[in-house]
């Protein structure tokens, strides 16, 4: 049975980040990474929210999974007027930290980033 | 804040001429990145400060290898340069103890390879399987497995009647003994001693057994262990310094 947490938040809320960020450490201990890379991939997981709300969502859904490694499904939710953004940098922050990452866009705005560590 | 052509244009006229004030110049217009990825990674044991400083100095240095020619924005080529660089300061300097890069970063190996093959198989596996798995020699793994978790020997240990440093309740070496130049002297003087004190050197020495685990079979707490053994250790010193 596949095992997921999933977190829906609002990206306006800073607060939230916070949240999310002791979310993911909580299921990567769990998940027996060790410290370093479970820094790297809260680092990952809120940059990826950051990315969205560049593109203009207000909220993310956050799916985590252990079945295959370590994975985290970031994706946008409600939007009024999505654009592409300027993501470079963390697009090339991510690529640095994790072992694979793929992106899935609606027009030119990322909508959908997918983490592997 | 200049435009990706200005600065590709600055980058070909400072491979060109090596001039350090156009260095400077471009050092200054990305040090945002520096500053950005030192950030993201505060707050980890290492202050702000060291971190942006690692990042500049990455960052100078990426800047005078930087070729705008090869097809990449600046950005794109500096940020895992700088965001490798700061890992590498964590893995070096964060530490409580320091471990050789090599060997952290296969103990971290090791531990997926454990689980992977525990997922795989419903058992843990063998060094040996370890290192067909990784192509590591088995000395390494278990240098690796042994190196995960660096404990400073004064650490608090939590006994049954308050805390001690971890080097007291450690079980000593039985060779600790070994470099008295007079044996037949200490033997005769540990002769002298109690019954008890003589258990107690027996227990902690001879069989190499921790001041707890002497203090269980003795029926007496950690720190009472602690105190007989000073007091003995005194004893002897005293009568062998005559």
């Amino acid at each position: 049975m596949m095992k997921d947490f999933k977190i829906s938040f609002c990206l306006s809320d800073s607060q939230y980040f916070t949240a999310l960020r002791l979310a993911v450490g909580g299921v990567c201990a769990a998940a027996d990474i060790d410290v370093d890379a479970a820094e790297d991939f809260k680092v990952c997981v809120t940059e990826s929210c950051l990315i969205l709300k560049n593109c203009g969502f207000s909220g993310a859904d956050v799916t985590l999974r252990t079945d295959e490694g370590l994975v985290a499904e970031v994706e946008g939710r409600s939007a009024d007027r999505l654009s592409e953004g300027e993501n470079e940098l963390s697009l090339s922050l991510i690529s640095a930290l994790v072992s694979s990452c793929k992106i899935t866009k609606q027009g030119n705005a990322i909508s959908k980033v997918v983490l592997k560590l | 804040m200049m435009s990706n052509e200005q600065a590709a244009e600055l980058f070909r006229e400072y491979r060109k001429t090596g001039d350090i004030k156009i260095r400077n110049q471009l050092v200054e217009n990305y040090m945002y990145v520096a500053e950005i990825l030192a950030k993201k990674f505060a707050g980890r044991g290492v202050e702000y400060d060291d971190l942006l400083q690692v990042a500049a100095e990455a960052l100078i240095s990426g800047v005078e290898k930087f070729d705008p020619d090869l097809g990449n924005q600046f950005t794109t080529y500096i940020t895992p340069t700088i965001t490798g660089i700061i890992r590498n300061y964590f893995r070096d300097y964060s530490r409580s103890v320091r471990l050789p890069r090599k060997l952290y970063a296969l103990s971290a190996k090791v531990k997926a390879a454990v689980n992977d093959f525990y997922t795989k198989n419903g058992v843990k596996p063998t060094v040996k399987q370890l290192s067909e798995i990784l192509g590591e020699d088995e000395e390494s793994i278990i240098e690796a497995m042994e190196s995960k978790t660096p404990v400073s020997l004064d650490a608090p240990v939590k006994g049954t009647d308050g805390e001690a440093p971890m080097y007291e309740v450690i079980a000593d070496d039985a060779s600790s003994f070994e470099n008295f130049e007079d044996a037949d002297a200490l033997r005769t003087e540990i002769k002298k001693l109690d019954e008890n004190e003589q258990r107690v050197i027996n227990l902690r020495f001879v069989q190499g057994k921790s001041q707890a685990e002497v203090g269980k079979i003795l029926g007496v707490s950690q720190m009472f262990v602690s105190r007989a053994e000073r007091k003995i250790i005194a004893k002897l010193k005293e009568a062998l310094l005559k």
